[in-house]
């Protein structure tokens, strides 16, 4: 019946010539001999282990171990079995040898414990099939090589043990991290850790390659990548390899006559089902999921497969768990998506680094790899995360852009030396709808970000986060500002990252929330310790304050007292800044100098009007405030002018100096211009005449020049400078050049 | 996308108001002002706040940008399709100035009003830095009081300029309070004209297409709702503080005495010497509720169907409007429209680039708006398709003629159930806004089909200086598609003849 499809059912188009050939004679199956045994009876398992679990561990081993590669799931198992590619095998020249190929497909679990790889050259050793392999595998395109920098292994060592490879691979015995007390016992972690052989096996850039970024070679995820840079993974691969001789460029050169006998044999023991080559290759079908057999005496299940079917290394609790869940797949209910989270999260073993729902978490002997740049946030400056109730504290759109690794994400607890990896597009992405169905929201908060009362409240609640508010900022940073005291995490992104009611809850309890934070509970019986506008002490509304002003903290400035934050203006070359200014009125022009002496014109009665030493202004009131108050020079040393118009036209010297200035004095104001140096000239007329005024520092840096010109004096003009002495203003040509020193 | 539903053009009668009712559900759920003006960001650097206040198009397509605190900004690529941070070019051309609140390209150069100048921005060496900030008009008050805003400049056809400058409401820090609330003219000379007076926060000034300035202002005391007023030499707008003024030398109008309030608007204007009702209300909450930017549609049909309408900004409630005027016994009135809303923050200002895609420019400091931004630049395209409107509303003497931006299903147009009338009026008075008054339900007695666009009403009950506003809710296109916005709102100062 159907034996005689599957047994033909081959990829379809695109096959070589030589993979045709081999169509006929290929026949697989999983197993023959028939034997009424149920499946129940198999072994006798733990009584204290529900069905259900065996069920669990059974369907986690079918994806494991790649079956639905050879068996086609249908639609109920292949929502059940993660599907889990094989290494793809382009470019493996570039990390091992002739040798090492070969030795490998002939002896898989020898030289990588515990390989996913079956056994599958096994009945007699066949060394012309495994090196026709290796050869076809060797002849297979590689990269343009990149030659890895050289590696150092003590570099290697420190992040083999604190980027997160010890959380699946076993630290180095009797390794102490950079300081870890002495006192502090070095134990052996209690779940068995991967070993990591084949990297001893591997040619040292390639291994460095590969390290570089493990998912284009293993898309499966379980290696995940832990970005590491080019440096890095090249200190890694030297730390890994550093009990074997340096393995350099191969020096057997690839048999071309064997690489078609090899390509047939690739194919014939069903090689290309679990591994990429970059070239359409058929593929073996076996039965299909639904009609195996969980009785066969010599299929892949049985202790004793027959010949050319593949050896997995399992143990009989294994072999009867997959029968098991062979047993129960067809009836199975699709699964959840917490089932699903489950599964990803056992599977990628993201448990051995985050804790969900009291499950996985740190191994406590690994704890002291997990460390912190800073001491002082405790635990939770060094643990990752749990991932207890994730779906609902994080947005969609951050948990998408933490498992892809986006945007900045991974870079939110810089304090954190371990690192969160990748894990793969493919096999993380249905993670984000899942967290989100899996921790359903109990009671949504919504806040109204685009009412028009917003902007108020975004305005409270930045006062809310300042140092007369909640003081937030003692340990949280803000669009780069460092925190005043320890470095918890910056708050820039928060609204972006989290679920308002997430954070409203953490606001309210944090402690409730993460058991291992040291933010304080600002908020008891909901009310605030502060009163603030509109809210009151509601914590409530402060809350929702707050989550506005950080919804808009692009846009806003910082809260009050952020240790650096300032809008003193600071020139670095003359600045005008005009601005209501004490001593200078409403129409002040304030010139500001590097040198920090500076002054300022009053535009409505068109004369100097203050200067003084030190700091020049603070832009705070005319560039943020809807008020504007009076700007004041930044200096006790402040010097007033003398409140007379500089020119005027008399009789003789002794006249009196006519009160008016400005307008009524017959001055009109005519703005200021800039020379090549930056330097402002202001210009004026006074009866037809044209003036330029300048007042720059003089060379001394302690007082400041004036320069007046004047261009077509009318008879009788007088300068009075900021002495008070009057003189008459004597013109060559039509024009006058008066200079004088302004000093207090 | 408008999803054509149904078409009722191809429907029996009876079908016919069938298929209307089940336009009237989901055409006006599909339609979306989006698909027909679509809004795009421009993206702003990190560190640079873009308070806008200010726009103008330079000849060479880039655009200028006044921005609060002092500076302005030459941005490049603004009217790329999708601007990106990395295809934008932001050059600092001024800085340094008193919150400068509008902005103006005039033969060869920029200006900008300050809190108390017009500044001329030269850039003498084409290096794109001002070298020059040259001061062109000046001699208006300032206390101190942060109200003491300025708006403009505008530049008519003889090249004076006009500013309109904000009342001082509140606490003064030196008493100079010459010409507050008023509309100045500076002839190129420089010499200063006042025009007119009684103005509250005057954010809006423009021209319309025939060169006549108009300026829009804010509900508060004396203005009962925002309005859209024709500035004009010797006319009074109706906010009382700046009436001190008229004892000042150049004043072009007499103190008109004694101010009587708790009147309707139109007593008002019987009895106030030199007040002149505004040629629009924007009746309060339901088309804005503080007008600024005045943009006239100088796009020739590069902007859509709008060509010489008045496009007003919105401050708190984040829109635009359009406005379709006309000239009744030689006095501006007309109707004002929906046009936009849902943009980021406070509309400021609105400039037109080359292409006729609008930039808007938008900061809140200080006030609320709706939106998600404290402020920002935003630009609006036509995507080419005309959104079926009510153009234009005129006024005759016994109801409206609407004129539609594409031909009408007659069936719908021409039967009264499609349209419904209310008209109302505001109280003149020195507390903060006005409900509306003296409402009542009109009768439209009949609608006559005057061509495929254009329809007659015949409203029983007409009143002079009331707001007359419109709903035509059943009026259907050709395609079956429900009006994008079914209100307008008709400013009827004057019944015609």
């Amino acid at each position: 019946m159907k034996r005689a499809r599957n047994a033909h059912q081959l990829g379809q188009g695109g096959a070589s010539a030589a993979a045709e050939m081999m169509m006929c004679i290929i026949v697989l199956s999983c197993g023959q001999a028939a034997h009424a045994q149920s499946p129940d009876s198999a072994v006798t398992r733990d009584a204290n282990i529900e069905r259900g679990e065996h069920v669990e561990r059974g369907e986690h081993l079918l994806g494991h171990l790649n079956c639905t590669a050879c068996h086609e799931p249908g639609n109920a198992a292949r929502a059940r079995i993660i599907f889990n590619e094989g290494p793809r095998l382009t470019g493996i020249a570039d990390r091992m040898t002739l040798d090492e190929i070969e030795s490998f497909i002939k002896h898989p679990a020898k030289v990588k414990p515990a390989t996913r790889m079956p056994h599958v050259l096994r009945d007699k050793i066949d060394h012309e099939t495994a090196r026709s392999i290796a050869h076809f595998l060797a002849s297979l395109p590689v990269k343009e090589k990149i030659a890895a920098p050289k590696g150092d292994i003590e570099r290697g060592r420190s992040l083999y043990h604190f980027v997160g490879c010890v959380a699946c691979h076993a630290p180095e015995k009797g390794h102490r991290p950079a300081g870890v007390d002495e006192a502090i016992e070095l134990t052996a972690p209690s779940t068995p850790s991967e070993p990591i052989k084949l990297a001893q096996h591997y040619q040292r850039d390639g291994l460095a390659a590969f390290l570089r970024d493990p998912l284009s070679i293993r898309p499966s995820g379980r290696m995940p990548d832990m970005k590491l840079s080019s440096q890095e993974a090249a200190d890694v691969a030297a730390y890994l390899q550093r009990n074997v001789p340096l393995k350099v460029t191969e020096d057997k050169k690839v048999d071309v006559s064997l690489v078609t006998v090899g390509l047939a044999a690739f194919i014939k023991h069903g090689c290309a089902n679990c591994h990429e080559t970059g070239q359409e290759m058929p593929k073996l079908t076996a039965r299909s999921i639904a009609a195996l057999r969980t009785d066969e005496s010599r299929g892949c299940l049985s202790a004793s497969p027959a010949a050319g079917l593949p050896m997995f290394t399992l143990s009989d609790a294994d072999r009867d768990a997959m029968r098991l869940a062979l047993a129960d797949i067809k009836s199975a209910a699709p699964l959840s998506a917490s089932q699903r989270v489950d599964r990803a999260l056992t599977s990628l073993n993201c448990l051995a680094c985050h804790d969900r729902d009291g499950k996985g978490g740190v191994d406590p002997a690994l704890a002291i790899y997990f460390q912190s740049t800073t001491d002082a946030l405790g635990d939770e400056g060094r643990i990752p995360p749990p991932l207890t109730n994730v779906g609902a504290k994080l947005t969609e759109t951050w948990l998408r852009m933490i498992l892809l690794g986006e945007g900045g994400s991974g870079e939110m607890r810089p304090h954190l030396r371990t690192r969160m990896p990748l894990f793969g597009k493919a096999n993380v992405e249905h993670l984000v709808k899942d967290f989100a169905a899996a921790d359903p929201v109990d009671a949504a908060v919504k806040i109204d970000v685009t009412s028009g009362l917003s902007h108020h409240r975004g305005f409270i609640g930045r006062s809310l986060m300042g140092n007369e508010g909640l003081n937030c900022i003692t340990c949280h940073g803000l669009k780069g500002e460092k925190a005043l005291g320890p470095p918890a995490m910056d708050l820039t992104r928060t609204t972006e990252r989290l679920q308002p009611q997430w954070f409203k809850q953490m606001m309210l309890n944090p402690q409730a929330m993460r058991t291992r934070t040291i933010m304080p509970a600002f908020f008891a019986d909901g009310k605030s310790p502060i009163t603030a506008m509109i809210s009151g002490r509601d914590a409530d509304k402060q809350i929702e304050q707050m989550w506005i002003y950080l919804k808009e903290i692009d846009q806003s400035p910082l809260p009050p007292g952020m240790a650096t934050q300032s809008f003193v203006l600071k020139p670095d070359k003359p600045m005008v800044f005009r601005t209501f200014l004490e001593g200078a009125g409403t129409q002040a022009i304030a010139v500001g100098f590097p040198q920090r002496i500076h002054a300022a014109f009053d535009a409505r009665e068109v004369r100097w009007a203050v200067a003084w030493r030190g700091d020049f202004l603070d832009a705070e009131a005319t560039w943020i405030d809807r008020y504007t108050p009076l700007t004041k020079p930044l200096s006790t040393d402040v010097h007033k002018m003398p409140a007379y118009a500089p020119l005027a036209i008399l009789k003789s010297a002794t006249d009196a100096w006519p009160k008016a200035v400005g307008k009524e004095a017959g001055y009109n104001f005519g703005g200021y211009q800039f020379d090549k140096s930056r330097m402002p000239t202001l210009r004026y007329t006074y009866h037809g005449a044209k003036v330029s005024d300048r007042l720059e520092p003089a060379p001394d840096g302690k007082s400041l020049r004036r320069t007046l010109v004047i261009e077509n004096p009318p008879s009788g003009l007088y300068f009075r400078g900021m002495s008070g002495k009057v003189t008459p203003v004597l013109s060559r040509d039509g024009k006058a050049t008066i200079e004088e020193v302004v000093q207090w | 996308m408008v999803k054509r539903i149904c078409n009722p053009s191809r429907q029996s009668s009876s079908a016919v108001l069938v298929m209307l009712f089940i336009c009237a559900f989901t055409s006006g759920l599909v339609a979306d002002e989006n698909d027909y003006y679509r809004m795009t960001s421009i993206p702003v650097p990190e560190g640079l706040a873009l308070e806008v206040t200010g726009l103008a198009t330079l000849p060479d397509g880039r655009l200028a940008v006044s921005i609060r605190k002092g500076e302005v900004w030459i941005i490049k690529g603004a009217d790329a399709a999708k601007p990106t941070l990395e295809g934008l070019t932001y050059t600092k051309f001024a800085e340094g100035l008193h919150e400068p609140l509008g902005l103006t390209f005039h033969k060869g150069s920029l200006y900008t009003v300050q809190r108390s100048e017009v500044t001329q921005l030269i850039d003498a060496d084409g290096d794109d830095q001002a070298d020059e900030y040259r001061t062109v008009a000046k001699g208006w008050g300032v206390t101190g009081n942060y109200h003491e805003y300025a708006y403009g400049p505008v530049f008519d056809a003889k090249d004076n300029l006009y500013v309109t400058l904000n009342s001082t409401i509140g606490k003064k820090i030196i008493n100079d309070t010459a010409w507050r609330g008023w509309s100045l003219r500076f002839t190129p000379q420089g010499k200063l004209e006042p025009v007119s007076a009684g103005m509250r926060s005057p954010i809006g000034i423009g021209l319309n297409h025939a060169g006549d300035l108009f300026g829009t202002d804010h509900q508060g005391n004396w203005f009962p709702t925002c309005p859209l007023y024709h500035i004009r030499d010797g006319v009074f707008h109706g906010h009382v503080d700046s009436l001190s003024d008229t004892s000042r030398l150049g004043s072009p109008l007499k103190h008109p005495g004694k101010i009587p309030t708790g009147l309707t608007v139109g007593q008002a204007a019987e009895q106030i010497p030199g007040y002149a009702l505004p040629a629009v209300w924007f009746p309060y909450k339901k088309m804005g509720m503080g007008s600024t930017g005045i943009l006239c549609d100088t796009t020739r049909g590069k902007f859509g169907p709008f060509a010489d309408q008045l496009f007003v900004g919105d401050f708190t409630m984040a829109l635009i409007s359009r406005v379709a005027l006309e000239k009744v016994d030689g006095q501006y009135q007309g109707a004002c429209f929906p046009f936009r809303k849902g943009f980021d923050s406070a509309v400021i200002h609105m400039t037109f680039a080359a292409d006729g895609a609008m930039f808007v420019g938008q900061t809140n400091r200080g006030w609320n708006s709706v939106g998600s931004r404290s402020y920002g630049l935003q630009r609006l395209d036509w995507t080419r398709k005309i959104p079926f409107e009510i153009k234009t509303m005129h006024a005759t003497k016994d109801g409206f003629i609407l004129t539609f931006t594409s031909p009408v299903h007659g069936e719908s147009a021409i039967d009264p159930k499609s349209y419904a009338m209310t008209s109302y009026t505001y109280a003149y008075h020195s507390t903060y806004g006005s409900d509306e008054i003296q409402p009542r339900t009109l009768n439209i007695r009949s609608v006559q089909m005057l061509s495929a666009t254009q329809v007659k009403l015949i409203i029983d009950g007409l009143r002079p200086t009331f707001v007359h506003e419109l709903t035509a809710a059943g009026v259907r296109d050709v395609d079956g598609r429900a009006l994008l916005h079914a209100a307008a709102y008709y400013t009827l100062n004057r019944i015609p003849n």
